[in-house]
């Protein structure tokens, strides 16, 4: 038997978990290419237009692999913890899945409180492809994969992004230290599925090293400043997501860490047109905050538009440290 | 006597009717928004993000339309998540803030946790005096929103089976019977008025025994209920002689969120077995609704289904994606209709026109 992960919403946080319980169950799985142009066209052609880009490359995921294994591993998103939620495209998206593939297994994300994935969904989908599949194997599986999980969390507090993380596991390479202080550093905020996706944020990262910058994503924000909210902010973010890159962005302004803050987001994301508006003004009330740009992808975007805006942004930076140098 | 305090809140549809008389008869000054004209959309549009949903700009555009009149509060509902719509009084607040507008925004959250807050926020502005009003204004709320909704529903029954021209006398009925209800404040009249009315639908002479077509109209909740958003829709459908069967009620609404809820009432469950081969868990907002009325539409042999949402709505758009899956087993035709600030009434009209047109080419192939 053979599944197939795509490489599309949160596997740059969850993958570690998923290949552990996997492996431990002998179940072998392949992994879909990182997205490219052929399976950005599948996606465009399943999914809604309304759908943000994230979901058409889910899509486009779920179609390169669902003839190439016997079962497509096809994430859900419920709740993380007691007042927070995934965005509800994600709540839906295993029904939309499975609508357009015969071939799509269900696994089911609800977190608790510690931000642990709760057991009895993925029970239940397991048990229906393992026949006979004891509690206790399932429960050995489970601990695998979260053994893994915690070596991943363990890189990233090292400094490795997601992406940079996951391919240290998967590699088995020996673990190269990532690059040191290097000026000027941008804070780089923004769903996984974008931040860690080359196509879909049109190698905003690369081309950010390429010039040079020190590139931050949230993910190595230290636990403890995880969900504080704003001095302005009156109600919490509900979604986890959400309030975590407020949060993030509040702790590398406010400690003025940064040089700079991108906040990248997709059209037509619910989630971040809020957060985003949110940002926006809660920086505005705090003075001399690090500058902030808002770039919006979709699959229409041009690379060279990006690139014009983000150079801008890099010269207004290099202003800005000009400016407080000699005043 | 205390002063009495000038509040304003959003409009939604003809629910702002009877929301208004609730704070009046508590105690405030209400100021209503005007009804919601392009005016409003562009107001509210101008300084909103531009993938934020519909509402949370028109609620704006209400806000800033009223504010030159000098309210002392805003009045706002909340929620929870995961749709967006929780985190409207938070926006809107940091918004009015950055417009230099310097005014509490007061949000009513579901009543679980928020029930001590919230009497707190009104024994500040009213004193005792809430207290001794809260269940006459409850009272004659609740009068007011299921008196709308009777007549509604029984003007949306009737519509179908008029002539053009007794149609048009009867929503002219139904705007003279909102204006007057506006005026009223005792609950003998306006149980007087809805027998009038309703006896004056009836005088109406049907000129066929049955609709010629049915159709669902589903969605979420404020497009729907608003006609200044969704080019006055439901009337216009009924205009064409169709027969509309809308799934959202104010009254009911309410009554699900503030007392089912609270009793832990599982109101949900036939809506989840309906939606349950096609969408499994609750998404937000009506998605879930959405999905399970269509269902329902087709096995009740409705003709079609016409779904309304805000551009960028997420329950609805996962709601969109799965009823297309649904149109296309179980053989029911379905429109839906996203709304933004830049669409246009002559654009949806055309659409509606279109897709009856479609509706009634099927029947008649059917009949052959």
């Amino acid at each position: 038997m053979l599944i197939g992960i795509p490489r599309s919403v949160f596997f740059y946080y969850y993958f570690p978990f998923w290949s552990g319980v996997l492996e431990a169950l002998k179940i072998s799985y392949i992994i879909s290419p990182p997205t490219n142009p052929e399976i950005l066209k599948l996606g465009l052609e399943s999914a809604l237009d309304e759908f943000c880009l994230p979901v058409k490359i889910h899509l486009g995921h779920v179609d390169y692999l669902s003839s190439r294994v016997d079962y497509v591993f096809s994430p859900g998103f419920g709740r993380a913890g007691k007042k927070s939620h995934f965005c509800p495209k994600l709540m839906g998206l295993p029904d939309v899945v499975r609508l357009k593939t015969d071939n799509a297994l269900e696994f089911w994300h609800d977190l608790d409180d510690k931000g642990e994935i709760l057991p009895e969904p993925w029970w239940e989908t397991l048990l229906g492809i393992i026949p006979g599949l004891t509690r206790r194997r399932f429960k050995k599986a489970w601990e695998n994969g979260q053994k893994r999980q915690a070596e991943f969390v363990k890189l990233q507090a090292k400094g490795f992004n997601p992406q940079e993380a996951i391919h240290c596991l998967t590699a088995k390479k020996p673990v190269v230290k990532p690059e040191g202080e290097g000026r000027p550093s941008i804070l780089v905020l923004g769903h996984p599925y974008l931040v860690y996706d080359d196509l879909a944020n049109l190698g905003l990262l690369q081309k950010l090293k390429s010039y040079g910058v020190k590139v931050i994503t949230k993910e190595i924000t230290p636990p403890c400043e995880r969900a504080k909210p704003w001095p302005a902010q009156g109600k919490t973010v509900y979604w986890q997501l959400g309030q975590e890159i407020l949060s993030a962005a509040r702790y590398y302004a406010m400690t003025r860490r940064v040089d700079g803050i991108i906040f990248l987001s997709a059209c037509l994301c619910g989630p971040d047109a809020i957060t985003g508006e949110l940002l926006e003004l809660y920086m505005g009330q705090e003075p001399d905050l690090p500058p902030l740009l808002k770039l919006t992808v979709d699959e229409h975007t041009g690379v060279a538009g990006m690139e014009t805006r983000v150079e801008a942004f890099m010269d207004l930076m290099g202003w800005r440290r000009q400016y407080v140098a000699t005043v | 006597m205390s002063p009495r305090y000038k509040v304003t809140m959003p409009r939604m549809g003809t629910a702002s009717l009877a929301l208004k008389t609730f704070l009046t008869e508590l105690g405030f000054d209400v100021v209503l928004p005007p009804p919601i004209t392009r005016e409003t959309l562009a107001l509210g549009g101008r300084y909103t993000p531009e993938f934020a949903c519909l509402p949370l700009k028109v609620n704006l555009g209400n806000y800033l339309q009223t504010l030159p009149q000098a309210p002392d509060a805003i009045f706002m509902a909340g929620g929870i998540g995961p749709c967006r719509f929780g985190l409207y009084g938070e926006v809107q607040r940091e918004i009015l803030k950055s417009l230099g507008y310097d005014i509490p925004l007061i949000v009513f959250e579901p009543p679980k946790k928020h029930a001590f807050e919230l009497i707190d926020c009104f024994t500040r502005f009213l004193g005792h005096r809430f207290w001794l009003n809260l269940p006459g204004a409850a009272r004659i709320t609740w009068e007011k929103f299921t008196a709308i909704d009777r007549v509604d529903k029984a003007v949306l029954a009737r519509s179908a089976l008029l002539d053009q021209e007794n149609r048009k006398t009867l929503w002219k009925q139904r705007k003279a019977f909102l204006q007057r209800l506006d005026g009223l404040m005792d609950l003998g009249g306006i149980r007087r008025l809805v027998k009038e009315t309703e006896e004056g639908i009836l005088m109406l002479s049907p000129e066929a025994e049955r609709p010629s077509l049915r159709v669902m109209l589903v969605g979420e909740i404020y497009v729907v209920l608003e006609p200044g958003i969704n080019f006055d829709l439901e009337k216009n459908l009924a205009m064409l002689g169709v027969e509309v069967h809308r799934t959202i009620y104010f009254s009911e609404w309410i009554w699900q969120q503030l007392f089912l809820n609270f009793l832990r009432i599982d109101w949900q469950r036939q809506l989840r077995q309906e939606a349950r081969p096609y969408l499994r868990r609750f998404v937000g907002g009506h998605g879930l609704e959405t999905v399970a009325h269509t269902v329902q539409a087709a096995r009740e042999g409705y003709d079609g289904v016409v779904q309304l949402a805000p551009l960028g709505c997420m329950p609805e758009v996962v709601a969109m994606s799965i009823i297309q899956r649904v149109s296309r087993e179980q053989k029911i035709p379905v429109l839906s209709i996203l709304l933004d600030e830049h669409s246009a009434g002559t654009g949806v009209q055309t659409r509606l026109e279109a897709f009856v047109d479609l509706l009634q080419n099927k029947r008649i192939k059917a009949a052959i």
